[in-house]
């Protein structure tokens, strides 16, 4: 009787020490396939919006939005270049002007060669989401606006797939002086139209943007937005 | 005999264990009801507000610097109010390690404000004269510099109306420091309507019919107030001008006539009348008269509430044995059931952007909480977990809700986020009741 009671103790302390012991198998691990990119639909995209879906942009379609960019008045070529703006400036403001100025959008290495496109950097910096944004008009100053316009998208952006790997699509947009948002297309897909769906509608519902300053004497911007999904 | 014990002893270590689990559970449940409703998490930005500075030539006196004082003060409070900034208070410490009695613009950067508000003022005579201007700390850039002008009485519209221009600057939405607020207030026996500003300052009494007035709302106008009154012994529908304070009766229908909702578009009425023995939620034009009657069926239907766009009305109806939230099409057709969380869900209000209600639910501690939920039935969450917490209302910009509460002992007006954070309180009188918040002007 004694061995019994002995025996059955063993054996629920045993269970009872395995089943706190011992982890479940892991379900969560992966197969590992090369080359192959996972993604699942974690919500489906609204029907609404789905439809206003543009059709896949072919390669060539990423070198024209330059060329059709109605916003590149006369005022704007001249301040393109980052030497002629450093000599301009100081004859309105000049002290602080040249100094706001390399504080705030680093240029590309080709602006020098006539390229008015700038990079944009935000109080969020590399890790942003948004990283590598590049705006049309390098004399636009202000990465206050940046950082209220990316957090507005951000706060809108609804991810709607679950991937693998980091997925990419870049959308270009256009705000005028009130903030309106007057264009929003997607220039380069990541190849997963559920994803760049959820990208341009992030876009579409942060309008109204931050009005333009009123020292900024274009009318309008364009802005380049690659908008990066990181696995977690 | 020690055996047992030790088995037994294992056993309630085991029970143990599993009861920690338990709770760890419990908080991340805390957590997820608490997480905020947007999905991409984006901090507030960090603004920090200096005091109003002279820039006159004249002397002046006391109540001037006062004056300048309570304006800062007004900023601040709106600032700080608003749901996507958070004000940057001078650090008294900073200062004295420092030996400075005001801080610059690195001083402020120091203290993690990306922005300032710079404020500066001519008062001459009766006159406000007010330059606000904004300066990004990260590069002390200033971005915007407007001039506002207002009387000397006004100090408070002025402070509010910097606020909204400080909003629109750095977001390109209307502010909603300018907007107003109508509450029920029970006053011995009779419950009368007042309206203040947002923020509960300046209280005007609506009526003072020394009867029972309920269910205020806001034409969209933002000129007129449709409420329910007993005035006349039955509850009728009423309007009342905010200017003149005049009442009118609108209607007049046998039994109830309550819980008014004026559509969007401003020329329907969505109320519920009893008229044929039962209540249903009726559509009714503005001067009172029988559009359509939406509901039909034998139980209480009652709330109605417009969805933004105007296509589709929620409701309350305890058709399924409990009061639970319904939605329909604004003809009455496409009844479907949202929720299905406890037994006692009420008083539905749609988002701004019309992916959202906010209800009163009967959570399972007895308490009445506001929770949240999307238009498909999913993602319910819990606003609010001290006190009994009711009639919730958005501001019009969709990023705050006013509701009353017995959180503090009486119930009073309350408001905070959508994301349930940021709760403060709005009157501290008592038994006010059925807060709204009117359009943007």
């Amino acid at each position: 009787m004694k061995l019994d009671i002995i025996l059955s103790l063993i054996l629920h302390v045993g269970i009872i020490v395995f089943t706190v012991i011992s982890s479940p198998f892991d379900y969560n691990e992966k197969p590992q396939f090369e080359n192959v990119i996972k993604v699942s639909l974690k919500a489906l995209p609204s029907a609404n919006k789905a439809v206003a879906l543009p059709k896949p942009i072919v390669p060539q379609a990423i070198d024209e939005p330059m060329a059709e960019i109605p916003i590149d008045a006369p005022t704007t070529l001249p301040m393109a270049s980052v030497p002629e703006k450093v000599k301009e400036e100081p004859k309105q403001k000049p002290k602080k002007k040249p100094e706001t100025k390399t504080n705030n959008i680093t240029n590309q290495p080709n602006n020098n060669d006539g390229n008015s496109e700038a990079n944009v950097e935000t109080a969020d910096g590399e890790d942003s989401p948004f990283a590598g944004a590049t705006i049309d008009n390098a004399s636009f100053n202000y990465p206050y606006w940046f950082t209220q316009a990316f957090n507005k998208i951000r706060r809108n952006w609804r991810n709607p797939i679950s991937a693998d790997i980091p997925i990419t699509c870049t959308i270009y947009f256009q705000v005028i002086k009130s903030g309106r948002l007057v264009k929003a297309e997607i220039k380069e897909p990541s190849g997963i139209p559920a994803f760049d769906n959820a990208c341009l509608r992030s876009v579409e519902n942060s309008t109204p943007f931050p009005p333009l300053p009123r020292q900024f004497i274009d009318e309008i911007i364009g802005i380049t937005l690659p908008m990066q999904y990181q696995p977690n | 005999m020690k055996i047992i014990k030790f088995y037994s002893l294992i056993l309630v270590l085991f029970f143990l264990s599993g009861n920690l689990f338990a709770q760890e559970d419990d908080r991340e449940v805390f957590e997820y009801l608490f997480d905020t409703l947007t999905t991409g998490s984006v901090a507030p930005r960090m603004i920090g507000v200096d005091e109003m500075k002279y820039i006159g030539t004249q002397y002046i006196g006391k109540s001037d610097s006062t004056l300048m004082r309570y304006i800062t003060a007004v900023v601040q409070y709106d600032i700080d109010f608003y749901a996507d900034f958070e004000l940057v208070l001078a650090d008294s410490f900073y200062l004295k390690t420092y030996e400075i009695k005001e801080l610059d613009i690195l001083g402020w950067k120091r203290l993690g404000a990306e922005f300032t508000v710079k404020l500066e003022a001519e008062l001459p005579g009766q006159e406000l004269r007010v330059w606000w201007s904004l300066i990004d700390t990260g590069n002390k850039q200033q971005f915007a510099r407007e001039k506002i002008e207002m009387k000397k009485s006004e100090w408070r519209q002025l402070g509010h109306k910097i606020s909204n221009e400080i909003v629109k600057t750095l977001t390109g939405e209307d502010g909603i420091f300018l907007t107003k607020i109508v509450y029920v207030k029970k006053n011995n026996k009779n419950k009368e309507i007042f309206i203040s500003d947002f923020d509960g300052a300046n209280e005007v009494q609506l009526t003072n019919n020394h009867s029972i007035n309920i269910s205020p709302t806001f034409a969209p106008n933002g000129k007129h107030i449709y409420f329910t009154s007993y005035m006349d012994g039955d509850p009728q529908l009423y309007i009342v001008d905010i200017n003149s304070k005049v009442s009118e009766k609108i209607g007049s229908y046998n039994g109830i006539v309550a819980a008014p909702s004026i559509s969007p578009d401003g020329d329907k009425i969505a109320c519920v009348l009893s008229k044929d023995g039962n209540s249903e939620i009726y559509l009714l034009d503005l001067s009172g008269k029988v559009i359509k009657r939406l509901t039909r069926h034998r139980s209480i239907d009652t709330s109605p509430t417009w969805s933004p766009d105007g296509k589709k009305i929620a409701f309350v109806s305890d058709r399924s044995g409990s009061p639970q939230i319904y939605i329909m099409d604004s003809f009455g057709l496409n009844n479907r059931r949202l929720t299905f969380q406890g037994r006692y869900n009420d008083s539905p209000i749609w988002a701004k952007n019309g992916d959202r209600i906010t209800f009163v639910s009967r959570t399972k501690y007895g308490r009445f909480d506001l929770a949240s939920i999307n238009t498909d039935g999913t993602d319910f969450r819990v606003l609010t977990m001290v006190g009994m917490n009711e009639n919730p209302h958005f501001s019009p910009d969709g990023k705050h809700i006013i509701f009353s509460s017995t959180r503090l002992g009486p119930k009073d007006i309350f408001t905070m986020d959508i994301t349930g954070r940021n709760q403060r309180r709005l009157t501290r009188y008592g038994f006010c009741s059925n807060p709204i918040w009117g359009p943007n002007k």
